[in-house]
């Protein structure tokens, strides 16, 4: 094959449709399919939005890796907190299924989880933040684990970060504190063999899962194309660091199907082509007619409230325009001792 | 600190990004950390998680959550420490949205500059100055006290008490204590009577204090430890040009736009001194 990420995804190849929709016909998965299909229907349905003009701003929509945010959703304690970064949609409808909220943020509506001023890539609820900068919150996931093990509590942070991330330096103070400190985070990396335009051989040197064992994280690897091994791997890595207080390193392989962001693909169509066909939402929708019926039934959900999300009205500039720095402005005078305070003794 | 709260005060790695980020995910939790960098200067490592995280929540979450970490670390020179030991680099911190920068100084005991911290709902930055850890009280020079301003971070004027000021210096943090030690001195070698307004708060900037003092004396010379170009005094400037009653003569002083050496004589020429501002208000004319 001409093409080198289909090299690196060899567990794309190891399992086959068979594998796919077995773990889709499986009663016992039904939550976990519904949700990945439903971040489908959003995600195609805002960038069909995009397509039409409907929409400013950007989105990077995560078709073809859903099932990695809604595995991990499926596992979250009340107390866990997420963060998350640009491609950050099925992670956020995974950890609160407000599916509605979001649309309402990208379409840039009062109603939006963030009265629409952040859009895509900043999203905030009770268990969730997303954020632009890559890597960026991940010591303050650090900082959130440290928050759940001082009260005693059985929340874990979990943060998702893509390949290219890896380039970050702050990945690695990140992983060097939560290991010193036993902070009970969980590192979720999404490899999707590309940042952006540049395929990982051009980005990332030596071994990935080797990085975050050197710091001595527990490292887990897993795959979209095996939704059964990833349900499993995905349990387990949440349930050791639950369990033990120590941070965790999970790596999921997976392919993005749609561009970067919105129209910015240079990639090989046969590559493309190739993981299309082998996607395991792909697969299921093209041989699982219940799961079909329902991805249908949830194109027209989505669609039916993105008709209404188009109405709704804007944040009203007063509320937006406030902030809660300290007053200002002096009036008045008292009359005081100067220093009393004799620092000399401190040393430097 | 760490006798007394052993499991909350931690040792840490030098990582200044990732303390920073942890103090801010502590802060989103609802606790209220205080992030200690060693060495102002490397404060540089920890801008990603004050301009893209803690000064952005708040705002960009729809005011679903506030971010009030405070991270503390001292700044400045006089101490032969060299290029990279030696800086004062507030005005790199200066003016991000919703960050308090505040500068507290060797003139009047640190609670009643400070206390109103425990309080603040945004992120801080507090910039301390290293020669300010070695003071000696402050000795109030003759015929002039010392008075606070009534702001949250109040503002520290060390004002003549029987005669009108004719000038209004503007510093603050270890510049302002040096001034401060200076003021008979520079009345004596420049026939001028300064009044010197020492503000805590650097962003926001408590104005009045400074505007009052300028529209009365007509005069004002902002001093501080880095250099001046887009730094506070030179936002002083602006502000006080917007604002005052009437013109105002305006000046500024600050260090030499290079790196601060090392050589015990080059490094008292790179910062400004008592010298130089009685040099810079000699040249001044009033208006
Ligand atoms: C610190 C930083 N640098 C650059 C960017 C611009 N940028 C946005 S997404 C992206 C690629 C990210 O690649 P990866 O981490 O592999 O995630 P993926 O897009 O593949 O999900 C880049 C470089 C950014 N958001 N943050």
């Amino acid at each position: 094959m001409p093409f080198d990420a289909v090299r690196l995804a060899d567990a794309a190849a190891a399992t086959g449709p068979d594998v796919v929709l077995a773990f889709a016909a499986d009663a016992a998965n039904a939550a976990v399919m519904r949700q990945a299909l439903l971040v489908r229907a959003v995600e195609t349905s805002l960038l069909d939005l995009f397509g039409k003009g409907k929409l400013h701003g950007t989105i990077h929509t995560c078709v073809g890796q859903e099932l990695t945010g809604v595995t991990i959703g499926a596992n979250m304690h009340r107390d866990d907190f997420i963060t998350s970064n640009h491609r950050c949609h099925g992670h956020f409808i995974a950890a609160t299924g407000n599916w509605r909220g979001l649309i309402d943020e990208i379409v840039g509506n009062v109603d939006g989880v963030c009265a629409g001023i952040g859009s895509s890539q900043h999203l905030y609820a009770r268990n969730f933040m997303s954020n632009g900068q890559q890597g960026g919150l991940l010591p303050v996931a650090a900082g959130i684990a440290l928050d759940r093990k001082h009260r005693g509590s059985d929340g874990i942070a979990i943060s998702f970060m893509g390949e290219g991330t890896l380039g970050e330096g702050i990945f690695y103070e990140t992983m060097n504190v939560d290991s010193l400190w036993s902070l009970p985070h969980l590192i979720v990396l999404e490899n999707n063999f590309y940042s952006q335009s540049t395929p990982q051989a051009q980005s990332v040197a030596g071994s990935i899962a080797g990085r975050a064992a050197a710091f001595g994280l527990t490292v887990r690897e897993s795959s979209t194309w095996n939704p059964a091994e990833l349900a499993t791997t995905a349990a387990a890595a949440m349930r050791d660091v639950r369990e033990t207080g120590r941070p965790g390193f999970l790596v999921v392989r997976t392919y993005r199907l749609n561009p970067h962001s919105k129209g910015d693909d240079s990639r090989d169509a046969e590559e493309l082509a190739w993981f299309g066909a082998r996607d395991p939402l792909n697969v299921v929708l093209a041989s699982n007619n219940a799961h079909r019926a329902h991805y249908e039934d949830l194109l027209r959900e989505v669609e039916d409230h993105i008709q209404i999300s188009l109405t709704k009205p804007r944040l009203s500039p007063t509320r937006y325009f406030t902030d809660k720095l300290p007053r200002t402005g002096s009036s008045g005078w008292t009359k005081v001792e100067a220093a009393s305070h004799d620092t000399r003794y401190v040393q430097q | 600190m760490q006798t007394a709260f052993p499991d909350r005060a931690l040792t840490t790695p030098i990582s200044e990004g990732a303390i920073t980020g942890v103090g801010v995910g502590l802060a989103v939790a609802g606790n209220r950390p205080m992030v200690e960098i060693m060495f102002g200067d490397f404060m540089t490592l920890t801008v990603d998680q004050i301009v893209s995280n803690a000064a952005k929540f708040y705002h960009m979450y729809n005011q679903a959550v506030t971010c009030p970490v405070v991270v503390r670390t001292p700044m400045g020179g006089r101490r032969g420490y060299g290029p990279t030991h030696s800086q004062s680099l507030e005005r790199l911190f200066l003016g991000i949205d919703n960050c308090l920068v505040l500068s507290p100084n060797a003139l009047i005991d640190i609670p009643r500059q400070l206390g109103a911290i425990r309080r603040i709902e945004t992120p801080a930055i507090v910039f301390e100055n290293k020669v300010d850890y070695t003071m000696r009280p402050y000795k109030v020079p003759e015929y002039y006290k010392v008075e606070i301003g009534s702001a949250e971070f109040p503002t520290v004027a060390v004002r003549p008490e029987r005669v009108e000021p004719t000038v209004t210096l503007v510093s603050y943090g270890g510049m302002s204590r040096i001034l401060a030690d200076a003021l008979l001195r520079i009345f004596e070698e420049t026939d001028l009577v300064p009044e010197l307004i020492v503000p805590i708060s650097l962003h926001p900037i408590d104005l009045g204090p400074i505007v009052e003092s300028a529209n009365r004396t007509g005069m004002l010379l902002a001093i501080e430890e880095g250099p001046t170009f887009a730094a506070f005094g030179a936002e002083v400037l602006a502000q006080v040009s917007e604002h005052a009653a009437r013109p105002i003569q305006l000046g500024r002083v600050g260090a030499q736009p290079m790196p601060v050496p090392s050589v015990p004589e080059l490094e008292d020429m790179a910062l400004p001194s008592v010298g130089r501002v009685i040099e810079t208000l000699r040249g001044m004319k009033k208006v």
